[in-house]
């Protein structure tokens, strides 16, 4: 088992000063509860111009447009986009199975995850860290950047959890969170039993989820060589397997395959999809990888 | 193939359940070494596509257990002591003496009793000992050192392959002479001779002879030789053979040519087959023969005149010996005659002797009286390279070594005697069966004066007149002398005379012509010669051609330079059939001779049970060779070995899955 270590520091003051500059892009719009810098659907008070209709009795003259009255010599009330903020909610996969690679799985999961954090704190938008477990573990909501402690200390204190069922954690947090909102899933999809009904359930929440499927450099160019015994970290299952070359090529087909049915499982339902390598740095994660494929701008 | 088992039932149930052992053991002997991943759920996939759970699949490409479960074959049927029943040749020296001769031909077994000699020898040259050496000697009527002593079996099986079958009688003395000498190589006589050194020391030897006995009783002293006698061929044989065929003139009837031939069944059957005569490769006759078991025929055939012809008799029968089923005689062409005329001039002679038909049958050289001082006379009178003297009114000092004719006078010596001339004279008796006299007339000759002859012991009376004989022939030696004893002419002071009017009758060309067939030797009685395959033939020839080609039965043509001698030796007579012998650059044929097996020994073709070789019996035995039992249970061992180490090396470059 790789040793989990976060002695990388978490977010540097270099990656915090580029991550303040970048945005969440959510492809779908949200109504938020308090008042943000985001575009809600909701027309309300704000300063961006969204559309016009006719004036009723009732409504508030002062978003009547007397230009147009002047020109047209009827009434019509002027409609703005609200701006509010924005729910984003990130699940870190928290099993056993994350804690691998050099670095493992988890930590670039929690790096990531606090990265895009404090770029929605920075925006403004409520930000929700939860790692998935048996118990899930779930921060408060955090807003702006004054609260980086918190969330540091928060991803700092989290550990990978006992074996869990990934659909059982996705309900549990579905059932919590019933509000709208861009939900980014770190996970490396290892569930025995399918990864496809916990993405279902996001689905159904109506949420723009991402997910990122995170791969160590060990599972996806295994250093293996012999006769070896291999042992689930999780469930301890054993397979037997005298490693060859005729096998090896075997396995990395068998992973591009399941890589390849993730992203298609995820494209048929408007989930985005984002393979990310555990060796990767926050910074070409967040910065170029992440940036590229629409998740931060 | 035959096993013995080498293991008791418990001991095979033991056996038995290793191969399970060994695939049970298969799938736990691996020491795996743990290793914990994220998860097995990729692998499991992984090795579901490689059929991991399936036991026989995944038994299906494993090297490692095919190879185990090999070895362990090899090591239960090295447990059975798989062998075969072989044979190993006794003596660590052995000469194996293959009979080449004709009658080996024979196809009583399978392919020939020569393939059966050479098959029964590279079975016991496979019996050879480490150490053991042979050698390889072919025999007909002479021997052939195929291959010395040698150890190197390869050497000596390819000498055995090269033996070819002949056409030769057996003669097993030349090749016991050679194996002798070659396995006593040490016989010296001078025992005081300190030079004298042997060169190695004599050794005993097995004598293997493979033939099939025909080789009468050899007179050898076989030293240290061991002989072993394998008989080769079967007893039962169906054989028909010509042991002789001669074609003759009927003395009787020059008109006449009689062929003549004895055919044997040397088989234990009768049979009844159809014999054909064919002249120059046309039939002119075939007779039904019917012959008991083991007796013998004789079939004749009379042919119109012929002068010259080549006759083949053949046997229409099956039998396991095809050769002697066929035969050759031949008939040769009237030989070109040296005559020489001793004459001072008789024209009436001259003329006969001038006429074509003579001048077809010799070539004529007139000399006078006086000519036969001369030493070029005397030495042809002394080389019989003459065939006719005609001496007319003169005689030499001494007869030549040729055939004569004296006219008018007597030959010297006292061999032949005449009363005084007496006259006239008139023919009483002709003896007109004599060739000389045939188709001539002397009833109305009219003679002045002859003289009675007085011929020596063994002489034949030709003509006789009133006064006594006068005309006979007596041999000398191996010539003969026809004396006339009256002259065609009578000698004056002034002219020449004529005492008979014989010359111009029409019998006297007739006389003279048949003088010449008969005195000269131009028509031979007998057929011409036949030899044995491989035997030497002399050929008497005319001098003039000092380069003489012989044309044998395949159409290869051979060129024998003369060397002075009248005879000409040919010894190139392997194939039979027909020879013919022609003048270099002449298409006229100057003789024939015929090879012919006509062998009773060759023909006969039961094999002998036992020889005798000098005063030992040798007996026919299997003996010499002993039945050993062929293992094969090291090489299995030698197999499993290999096999284990081929397993090793997978194993170590970890070839599986």
């Amino acid at each position: 088992m790789a040793e989990n270590t976060l002695t990388p520091e978490l977010l540097p003051p270099q990656l915090l000063a580029r991550l303040e500059r970048m945005e969440l892009v959510s492809r779908k719009v949200f109504r938020g509860r308090m008042k943000g810098e985001r575009r809600s659907r909701r027309k309300g008070q704000s300063v961006e111009f969204a559309d016009y209709r006719s004036y009723v009795p009732g409504d508030d003259l002062r978003f009547v447009d007397w230009n147009l009255y002047a020109r047209l010599d009827k009434l019509f009330l002027k409609l703005f986009l609200e701006e509010e903020d924005l729910h984003v909610y990130f699940l870190v996969d928290s099993s056993p199975s994350m804690n691998f690679g050099q670095p493992t799985k988890f930590f670039a999961a929690q790096r990531l995850a606090a990265a895009l954090g404090f770029v929605g704190m920075c925006r403004g938008d409520r930000v929700r860290l939860e790692f998935l477990g048996a118990q899930n573990k779930s921060s408060p909501v955090l807003r702006g950047r004054s609260q980086l402690p918190q969330l540091k200390s928060f991803v700092e204190s989290a550990e990978p959890d006992e074996i869990y069922s990934l659909t059982d954690a996705i309900k549990r947090f579905c059932l919590r969170n019933t509000g709208r909102g861009i939900v980014v899933l770190l996970t490396d999809l290892m569930e025995k039993n399918g990864y496809e009904p916990a993405l279902r359930m996001l689905v159904g929440q109506q949420m723009d989820l991402f997910v990122v499927h995170m791969l160590s450099p060990e599972e996806m160019e295994p250093e293996l060589q012999g006769d070896l015994k291999l042992v689930d970290c999780e469930d301890q299952d054993e397979a037997e397997v005298s490693v060859s070359h005729a096998l090896l090529k075997k396995y990395k087909s068998t992973l591009a395959a399941f890589v390849d049915q993730a992203r298609r499982f995820c494209s048929q339902r408007d989930v985005m999809y984002l393979l990310a390598r555990s060796d990767q740095t926050a910074d070409v994660m967040v910065g170029q990888y992440l940036r590229e494929r629409g998740l931060v701008r | 193939m035959s096993w013995i088992n080498m293991l008791g039932p418990w001991q095979w149930l033991v056996m038995a359940a290793v191969p399970p052992l060994i695939v049970m053991l298969y799938f736990l002997k691996l020491r795996r070494a743990p290793v914990e991943v994220p998860s097995t759920y990729l692998w499991r996939r992984t090795l579901e596509d490689l059929h991991v759970n399936s036991i026989w699949q995944r038994l299906r490409k494993n090297l490692l257990l095919l190879l185990q479960l090999l070895a362990l074959l090899a090591l239960i049927l090295a447990c059975l002591r798989p062998g075969m029943r072989g044979e190993q040749t006794l003596g660590n020296r052995s000469i194996f003496m293959i009979d080449n001769s004709c009658s080996m031909q024979a196809t009583d077994v399978e392919t020939s009793r020569l393939e059966e000699a050479k098959r029964q020898t590279r079975a016991m040259l496979d019996g050879l000992a480490p150490g053991d050496v042979a050698m390889v000697v072919a025999f007909s009527d002479r021997a052939d050192v195929r291959q010395g002593f040698t150890g190197d079996k390869r050497k000596l099986k390819a000498a055995v392959e090269a033996i070819q079958p002949t056409n030769r009688t057996t003669d097993l003395n030349e090749a016991l002479r050679a194996a002798a000498g070659l396995a006593n190589p040490g016989r010296t006589s001078q025992i005081e001779d300190m030079v004298d050194i042997q060169v190695a020391e004599a050794l005993p030897a097995s004598l293997y002879i493979l033939s099939d006995g025909g080789f009468g009783t050899p007179q050898m002293d076989l030293g240290n030789l061991t002989a072993e006698y394998i008989p080769i061929g079967n007893s039962a044989v169906r054989n028909v053979g010509i042991l002789a065929f001669t074609v003759e003139r009927n003395t009787e009837n020059n008109g006449q040519v009689a062929a003549f031939s004895r055919v044997y069944n040397f088989g234990s059957e009768p049979v009844e087959f159809r014999v054909s005569l064919m002249l120059n490769g046309e039939l002119v006759d075939a007779s039904d023969v019917a012959i008991e078991a083991q007796s013998a025929t004789g079939v004749a055939f009379e042919l119109a005149a012929i002068d010259q012809g080549q006759l083949r008799l053949e046997l229409e029968v099956e039998d396991d010996f095809a050769f002697d089923n066929v035969a050759f005689a031949g008939l040769d062409p009237p030989r070109q005659l040296e005559v020489v005329l001793v004459s001072s001039g008789n024209t009436a002679l001259e003329a006969a002797l001038a006429t074509p038909q003579a001048q077809s049958l010799a070539s004529l050289r007139t000399v006078g009286p006086g000519d036969m001082e001369s030493a070029e006379f005397q030495q042809s009178a002394e080389s019989g390279t003459i065939d006719l003297f005609i001496f007319d009114q003169c005689a030499p000092q001494t007869l030549p070594a040729s055939n004569t004719l004296f006219i008018g006078t007597l030959p010297p010596g006292d061999a032949w005697r005449a009363d005084e001339p007496s006259g006239p004279l008139f023919v009483i008796d002709t003896n007109r069966a004599h060739p000389m006299l045939q188709y001539v007339d002397l009833g109305t000759v009219k003679i002045v004066e002859g003289r009675a002859l007085q011929m020596p012991a063994g002489g034949t009376e030709l003509v006789r007149s009133n006064a006594g004989i006068l005309m006979a022939v007596a041999p000398r030696d191996a010539y003969q002398d026809a004396v006339i004893a009256m002259p065609f002419l009578k000698r004056t002071e002034d002219r020449d005379v004529a005492n008979t009017d014989w010359p111009i009758k029409r019998s006297f060309p007739v006389f003279v012509f048949n003088a010449l067939e008969y005195l000269g030797g131009a028509v031979s009685t007998a057929g011409a010669r036949s030899v044995q395959p491989g035997h030497p033939v002399a050929l008497n020839l005319a001098s003039r051609f000092s380069q003489v080609e012989i044309l044998n039965p395949q159409g290869g043509q051979t060129s024998v330079d003369r060397t002075g001698q009248a005879q000409l030796i040919f010894t190139q007579t392997e194939e039979p059939g027909f020879y013919e012998a022609r003048g270099a650059g002449s298409d006229r044929m100057l003789q024939m001779f015929t090879v012919n097996l006509f062998s009773e020994q060759e023909s006969n073709l039961a094999p002998r049970t036992d020889v005798m070789i000098g005063a030992q019996n040798v007996i026919a035995s299997d003996a010499v060779r002993e039945v050993v039992r062929i293992e094969y249970w090291r090489w299995l061992l030698a197999a499993a070995l290999v096999v284990l180490s081929v397993e090793w090396v997978v194993y170590t470059r970890r070839v599986a899955i």
